[in-house]
């Protein structure tokens, strides 16, 4: 009890332990994604259970319903198989992957706008859950999700490219430099479709707003 | 820069999209407007409702429909054969696959150029005598082939007066000079002097070149 713990190690050895988990981690994925491209069903389904929430969640927010998201997600995971073995697995699989859904989302949205779907509108879709507590708060709570609403609304009127754009950007927390190598274009061309999308957003809230005033 | 100017510099400002130099652009200007400082606050307010979105979660319900569709579909897919990974990590390497086709047609365009840049040189070149397009042949004897007419005879008017005595002038007597014998060229000034001929590929045509003293 009365031995005090080396406060100079557990720095170092969180460190160290984090590096070899990831590196643990790569080399797992590495084997997988080999094994996989090799026709190994098994290795194939942990490869999904490992990137199907990523995947589903970006189609989601990407598209807007979850039947079309289910469709986009079904669409990547089929690719992948497809072409797992053009894939080069000492590169990181996760911009491979989301990569693909973003382009499986571009067609899909392209072949619903044809046939007149709306876009992003969540909210009255089951496939989610709610996360935040506001059972306490009824009004904020409602408040709350009718403000998500609108900015759901808000997105969904945006061009097609610039909402990707946002959506990676903003909606899924990634470096504008992931989010130029996801959409195949360059950080500038980035940064002039996210700032187009909030300043069209903030325009849109704000006449919705005056108009119920 | 006005306001409207700034707006899109501020709406990358608020999630520190912004390199340095902009960034101290936008907030010294946001200190100074109301307006500006305004925008930043609804921008701010907005993107923190997206980011309240993260935490939407995903059903399990729909990760397993998803789960279950995409396993059904697999099992009834082929894998690519052994054989197809192999050749595709072999040629391509790592690379992207546009990159490595893009980099093989630059190849394959420039081995074409240079292939027939090589095929039309010719290997052997012969240095032959050029041809003799003039010959220079001094002719032993010059004979004009052009005709010059004489000059035709004009009858000369002569007003025949009888010059007075008195204005006839003596000719003063001269001595004598000694008979200076005129200089006789030497062969090479004759041969300089002497008219050319010069015969072209033309039979019709005969260049003949009169030099003067001077040699022109």
């Amino acid at each position: 009890m009365s031995s005090r713990p080396d406060i100079s190690l557990p720095t170092n050895a969180l460190w160290m332990s984090h590096a070899e988990g990831e590196m643990e981690r790569s080399s797992e994925m590495v084997a997988l994604l080999t094994r996989a491209a090799s026709g190994d069903a098994a290795a194939f389904e942990q490869i999904v259970v490992r990137h199907e929430r990523r995947v589903l969640t970006l189609s989601w927010r990407l598209l807007g319903t979850m039947e079309d998201a289910q469709d986009a997600a079904q669409e990547v995971f089929l690719r992948t198989f497809k072409y797992l073995h053009r894939f080069d697995v000492q590169k990181p699989f996760e911009p491979w992957i989301v990569r693909m859904t973003v382009n499986v989302c571009r067609d899909l949205g392209r072949h619903r706008q044809q046939r007149g779907a709306v876009l992003v509108d969540a909210g009255e879709d089951s496939g989610r859950t709610e996360q935040q507590d506001h059972r306490n708060n009824p009004h904020a709570e409602l408040h709350a999700e009718q403000q998500r609403q609108l900015l759901r609304r808000a997105v969904g009127e945006l061009p097609e490219k610039e909402r990707t754009a946002f959506v990676l950007r903003d909606i899924e927390g990634m470096t504008t430099a992931e989010t130029a190598e996801a959409l195949g274009s360059s950080e500038a061309t980035v940064r002039s479709q996210i700032s187009s999308a909030r300043l069209k957003i903030r325009k849109f809230v704000a006449r919705i707003n005056g108009g119920r005033q | 820069m006005n306001c409207a100017g700034f707006e899109p510099l501020i709406a990358l400002f608020i999630e520190g999209d912004l390199r340095n130099a902009e960034r101290l652009r936008v907030e010294t200007h946001i200190r100074g407007c109301d307006a500006c400082r305004n925008l930043v606050d609804e921008l701010r307010e907005s993107l923190g409702v997206f980011k309240d979105l993260r935490q939407d979660a995903i059903q399990m319900s729909a990760l397993v429909t998803v789960r279950r569709r995409v396993l059904d579909e697999v099992g009834y897919l082929d894998p690519a054969p052994g054989w197809v990974v192999g050749m595709h990590r072999l040629f391509f390497a790592g690379l992207r696959r546009r990159n490595a086709i893009a980099g093989v047609l630059v190849a394959a365009l420039i081995s074409s150029g240079v292939w027939y840049s090589q095929k039309d040189v010719v290997p052997e070149v012969k240095i032959e005598a050029p041809a003799e397009v003039a010959r220079l042949e001094p002719p032993a004897e010059f004979v004009s082939p052009v005709r010059i007419p004489s000059a035709p005879e004009v009858p000369r008017i002569v007003s025949r007066t009888e010059f007075p005595e008195s204005l006839v002038e003596v000719p003063l007597a001269i001595p004598a000079e000694p008979a200076v014998p005129e200089p006789v060229p030497t062969q090479q000034q004759a041969s300089r002097l002497a008219p050319m001929k010069f015969v072209t590929d033309d039979p019709d045509i005969i260049i003949y070149w009169l030099p003067t003293d001077k040699g022109d």
